[in-house]
């Protein structure tokens, strides 16, 4: 008991973080109905900032040269060539003293929310909640992308200003706490409280609090939503950085760790009803207390180790599956009463045009698809292969947020469930080849029954994850599923419960053999990852799916998607079962995307928890709406783009020495460009494309042997 | 994340210029932007032997081993005539994980590739051929790795050189017939793949020896902190419990505990520190043994000893890196670091060995001069010694009229190798460990404890051969 207490003390430490954080977060939405999944993002470059103003890497070399104070702007030089240049590092003599570092980093960070309001989420201000979901993961990714480039992927400690001391054996526990843990907390829980008596007692606050549930009645009352909204998303930006300058000391300062923060913040914010700055920190710091609580149980405890619930939920998953659990505990409680911000206009959905006849439309890419895996070789078939799949999970992304209008970030996961799954049912428990780790002990079922039995297991953990769609709609919905993914991760990928010696590894596929015919991606011998049969038996799949999808899209399931996505209300009051229809959407999308984990899991031979992380389903969907995320159409131009595809494959013909963090960072500007000026995507633009201007032309020069006669 | 991939031949940089690797960074960099005349680099080249209390063609192989009159030649060739290579080019591959914070390792690939630019622009490549090195760099994502295993292969390339991967047993199957050299080598199929090969480093070397000689030292309780992924639950299961084990069964009296730690979840540590004081509280003589990387390992130094933990403190050399140290500060000193090779920090080892002082020196010059900004260190200095190894290699089936541009050949030049020298370090054997562990050349490890500054060397070399061959067999 004593250590447990120990723990819940020790963890108000990373409390603090994640009530700063989940504080800010609210800041935000308040001002702008924006769920900000960048916010850990711009922490993360504020923490940066604060390090290279008091002197970055050198600051730590054992060389002893003098440490040199640098402002690292949020930008790259993309002006070829010397004679002009766009600043981005700007020297600043010797390394700087704390209090003037602290200041430049808040005001680096308010700079950011500022560029954030002005060139992201104003722009954004009536789009529907997936364009803002989109802007946000697109400046995220923005971020990390810029963060690797001006700062490099070498990770950072930084000594921090908190006094480093620990109050030694505190209140008899028997542990020694570290005094800092006690700072952090005190100062999210002033900068909480601030917030709070800002929002309570300023014109300021009461204003904000008006614009965030009647933005027309604010209007009328004469205030600006959008000059509040970039007053808040300054305010938010400065709990980022507050964050970043007093969280520095703790973990080492790296791009990816620190944007996951934004998931417990999520969580603290939900907590809060993304409406109480005092409840959501009240929230992150029980959040951390727990999780640091419950995982010194999880270790110590024999009850729960060596029992079935350290099993199913071992100490390294207690901390991803908090923050779940608190998310859904308050969205079974209140998620009717979670406020939705009312926008003064609400641009409409993207459009989800009804295909016209699917069979002959996949007629040609088919061809051209058979052409390439006769062509292509090597790295090329890889990078066909690599698109063909991903063309399957963008199609689920089609059901589930296009034709449904549910927001879920979760469809890889779902392929990673499906492909752990079916490893089990066809394993044998011998090793597959003499090189792989571990022999995976399984049920020796036959490749396809193995195939349907983990797909099913995908569409289970689908309804799962769609239950709280049920409640919810929209943002909420968003951060039910992107901590549903690192849940998944933990208790599933990472468990050894499930997957064996591979949970923390690298677990080896059978060799897929379907009905005689060996649909392996590699020669038994070994060899490149380029099997025509495999690429072929891909493309099965693919065309299958894609005219799977354009039909449901053109029968009365795809109508009654329709319906929901475009007003609940009124699909309920035209006698479509709401929940039983986004549960039907969130079973086929898993399906799909189970389907694309198996055949991804043949592609990649062996697989491992990485393989289905959260910032590769984040990568998925952004480029799932850049292609367009709500057509067939769109889903395959979108799987073009992805890291590893075609395109890629192309672009690197001309710029193989290109630091690939480029082409990220213009991902993340491409997302946030498509969100605000195409958020039907480039398969949309094609369309319009060919309807408007080349078919037209063309029918005018080859006159159709149908058209009416003119004249007499 | 796509991989990147990039090629560094000899064609560019220094081997254009005929400049040398052995000059400095910015003077190297000047005669990058402008061509000496040759009148001028004579003129160099008389002040650098000025400079040199002895004339390099002096260079003593001393006990070295097979080959080291070899690169003794070599060094002093380059360091006299410093001669570019500019016929046809050899094609190496080499894959690095890097960008992740789950693992990121640049430093290997800097130094590898700060060993071409040597071997490019001051030795003359191999009887004039240059090293062309096509480099594939990639995330934790084992679409990645694949895609840049596929690369390797449709590059052609001779032989390819592994960094650090977690996925290199899911490569091997595509690389099938193409020589590897693993600079870090991690997994079992690192260890005993007939078609691998490990100069040294890694966990088979590192830990297994370590943890006898922490016995032996008198812990009497050892608490290992090691990372809950791939590489790292690999090295612990076969590195470090089956030694443990052995010991525990021949000292009634020792205890020891593994605790996982994730590398990508900075908000365990706590919890971790805690339940590694908790289990060696009471403990006479406890000691904390690290199997984690180097971000890690400074965090971790800096919470225990916060904690009031004053009891001994082991990491291998993945803990050995300048920015850990100085993060750490204080937290680091008295930790013992295990290293393989000459480390060059530890000089006392080979301040004594002409030739090996020459090598110290050249890497660290040329590491200066095109290292690039990565920490210095172990790893660092791993990927830069393989690389002249293999040059030393190509150079020799060269000398027997072979062709260096044969992976197969080099490869098994190399198998033969027992008592040759190893670019800064001891003599290595590459035919003569157990089936096990077929693919390892070298097993000694020093010891040394950083000071703050510097290590003091604390054990000079022991070779741990047959401990490692003692071990029980594995599972699975």
């Amino acid at each position: 008991m004593t250590s447990f207490l120990a723990a819940l003390i020790i963890g108000l430490g990373f409390g603090g973080l994640y009530a700063l954080l989940g504080s800010g977060v609210v800041a935000a939405y308040k001002g702008s109905g924006v769920i900000n999944f960048s916010h850990a993002a711009i922490a993360m470059y504020s923490a940066y900032t604060f390090n290279e103003l008091r002197g970055g890497l050198a600051a730590s070399s054992l060389d002893g040269g003098e440490p040199r104070a640098t402002l690292v702007l949020p930008w790259i030089d993309v002006i070829p060539g010397d004679t002009i240049n766009i600043p981005v590092k700007i020297g600043l003599g010797a390394a700087w003293p704390t209090f003037p570092a602290i200041l430049l980093t808040l005001l680096v960070a308010g700079g950011l929310g500022l560029m954030m309001h002005f060139l992201v989420f104003r722009p954004l201000r009536n789009s529907p909640a997936l364009g803002k979901v989109i802007g946000s993961v697109g400046v995220m990714i923005y971020l990390q992308a810029v963060a690797q480039l001006n700062f490099g992927s070498v990770n950072r400690r930084d000594e921090g200003v908190l006094p480093s001391g620990t109050a030694k054996n505190f209140l008899g526990l028997g542990a020694d706490v570290g005094v800092d843990n006690f700072i952090i907390a005190g100062i999210a829980l002033a900068v909480g409280g601030g917030l709070t008596a800002l929002y309570h007692f300023t014109r300021f606050g009461v204003a904000t609090r008006a614009a965030d549930e009647n933005e027309k009645g604010a209007v009328l009352l004469g205030y600006s939503p959008q000059r509040l909204a970039g007053f808040n998303w300054v305010l938010s930006a400065f709990t980022a950085g507050i964050a970043a300058v007093f969280f520095i000391q703790g973990p080492s300062l790296n791009q990816e760790q620190w944007s996951l923060f934004i998931v417990p913040a999520l969580g603290a914010a939900l907590i809060g009803n993304l409406k109480s700055i005092w409840m959501t920190t009240l929230g992150g710091l029980g959040l951390g207390m727990l999780q640091n609580g419950l995982t010194d149980v999880a270790e110590r405890q024999a009850w729960w180790h060596d029992s079935i619930i350290g099993d199913l939920l071992p100490s390294g998953a207690v901390r991803e599956v908090l923050p779940l659990l608190a998310v859904i505990t308050v969205l079974f409680l209140q998620g009717d009463k979670l406020p939705i911000r009312g926008s003064v206009v609400e641009r409409r959905q993207p459009r989800a045009p009804k295909p016209t006849n699917p069979l002959k439309s996949a007629v040609l890419p088919t061809f051209v698809v058979m052409v390439a895996i006769n062509v292509f070789t090597g790295s090329w078939e890889s990078n066909l292969t690599a698109t063909l799949v991903a063309a399957i999970f963008m199609l689920s992304f089609v059901v589930v947020v296009g034709y449904l209008g549910q927001i879920s970030l979760a469809q890889l996961t779902f392929g990673g469930v499906a492909a752990y799954a079916a490893i089990r049912f066809f394993s044998n428990g011998e090793k597959v080849r003499d090189f792989d780790l571990f022999a995976v002990q399984g049920l020796d079922l036959p490749s396809p029954l193995a195939f349907v039995l983990g797909v099913a297991v995908a569409v289970v953990a689908g309804v799962i994850v769609g239950l709280p769609a049920v409640r919810v709609r929209g943002v909420q919905l968003a951060v039910v599923t992107i901590t549903a993914v690192l849940a998944f991760e933990a208790l599933h990928f990472q468990n050894a419960y499930w997957t064996q010696d591979g949970a923390r590894s690298n677990t080896a596929i059978e060799l897929p053999n379907w009905f005689g015919a060996d649909v392996s991606v590699q020669p038994l011998e070994g060899g490149a990852t380029d099997r025509w049969q495999f690429s072929a038996f891909l493309l099965a799949w693919v065309i299958a799916l894609a005219i799977g999808v354009a039909n449901l899209r053109r029968g009365a399931t795809g109508r009654r998607f329709l319906a929901v996505r475009a007003n609940e209300r009124a699909a309920a009051a035209a006698g479509i079962d709401v929940a039983r229809t986004k549960l039907l959407g969130f079973g086929i999308g898993a399906g799909i995307a189970g389907i694309g984990g198996i055949l991804l899991s043949y592609k990649l031979t062996s697989i491992s928890p990485d393989s289905w992380n959260v910032f590769a389903g984040l990568a998925l969907l952004a480029f799932a709406y850049l292609g367009g995320i709500s057509s067939v159409s769109g889903a395959l131009v979108g799987s073009m783009l992805v890291a590893g595809g075609l395109v890629d494959a192309i672009t690197s013909l001309h710029l193989d020495s290109l630091n690939p963090e480029y082409f990220t960072l213009i991902g993340g500007v491409g997302l946030i460009l498509t969100a605000i000026l195409n958020p039907e995507g480039i398969a949309a633009g094609n369309f319009e494309l060919w309807s408007h201007v080349i078919k037209p032309r063309l029918q005018g020069l080859v006159p159709s042997a149908t058209a009416e006669p003119v004249g007499g | 994340m796509a991989a990147a991939c990039s090629s560094d031949d000899g064609d560019d940089d220094a081997a254009d210029d005929g400049g040398s690797g052995l000059e400095a960074g910015a003077e190297a960099e000047e005669e990058e932007a402008e061509p000496a005349a040759p009148a001028e680099e004579e003129e160099e080249a008389e002040e650098a032997m000025e400079e040199e209390e002895e004339p390099a063609a002096m260079l003593d192989a001393g006990d070295n081993g097979d080959g080291a009159e070899l690169m003794a030649a070599a060094i002093s060739s380059a360091l006299a005539d410093p001669q570019a290579a500019d016929g046809e080019a050899i094609s190496i591959g080499m894959v690095n994980l890097e960008g992740s914070p789950g693992g990121s390792f640049p430093e290997i690939r800097a130094g590898a590739e700060a060993a071409i630019e040597l071997i490019n622009g001051s030795m003359g490549g191999i009887d004039g051929r240059p090293v062309e090195l096509t480099t594939c760099a990639h995330e934790i994502d084992p679409s990645a790795a694949q895609d840049c295993a596929n690369q390797m292969v449709e590059a052609g390339v001779s032989a390819i050189f592994v960094g650090v991967d977690f996925f290199t047993p899911g490569l091997y199957p595509i690389w099938a017939g193409i020589p590897v050299y693993n600079m870090v080598p991690i997994f079992v199929p690192d260890f005993d793949n007939p078609g691998a090969i490990s100069f040294g480093g890694g966990c088979v070397v590192s830990f297994p020896g370590q943890m006898k000689a922490i016995v032996e030292g008198g812990v009497d309780r050892l608490a290992v902190i090691y990372s809950d992924n791939a590489p790292g639950q690999g090295c612990w299961a076969d590195t470090q419990l089956r030694p443990l084990e052995l010991l525990a069964e021949a000292n009634p009296g020792f205890e020891f505990q593994g605790f996982p730690e994730v590398p990508e979840d900075p908000a365990d540590n706590d919890v971790v520190n805690q339940q590694v004081l908790d289990f060696l509280d009471g403990a006479e003589n406890p000691g904390v043994q690290f199997g984690i990387a180097a971000p890690q390992c400074a965090e971790y130094w800096i919470g225990l000893r916060e904690a009031g933990y004053e009891g001994s403190i082991f990491s291998s050399g993945s803990c050995d890196d300048d920015n850990a140290l100085s993060q750490a500060g204080d937290a680091a000193v008295g930790v013992t670091v295990g290293f393989t090779g000459y480390s060059s920090r530890l000089e006392e080892l080979w301040a004594d060995n002409e030739l090996i002082v020459a090598e110290v020196d050249l890497r660290k010059s040329t590491l200066d001069a095109f290292g690039g900004d990565t920490p210095s260190g172990t790893f660092k200095d791993a990927g830069f010694n393989t690389m002249m190894n293999y040059y030393m290699a190509m150079s020799e089936v060269s000398g027997s009229g072979g062709d260096p541009g044969e992976g197969q050949t080099v490869f098994d030049q190399i198998k033969t190798w027992s008592g040759h020298h190893s670019f800064g370090s001891p003599p290595i054997d590459c035919g003569a460990a157990p089936d096990d562990y077929e693919s390892i050349c070298d097993y000694t490890i020093a010891y040394g404890v950083w000071n703050g500054a510097s290590y003091d060397l604390s054990a000079e070399h022991v070779n741990n051969l047959d401990f490692v061959a003692s071990l029980p067999p594995r599972e699975g």
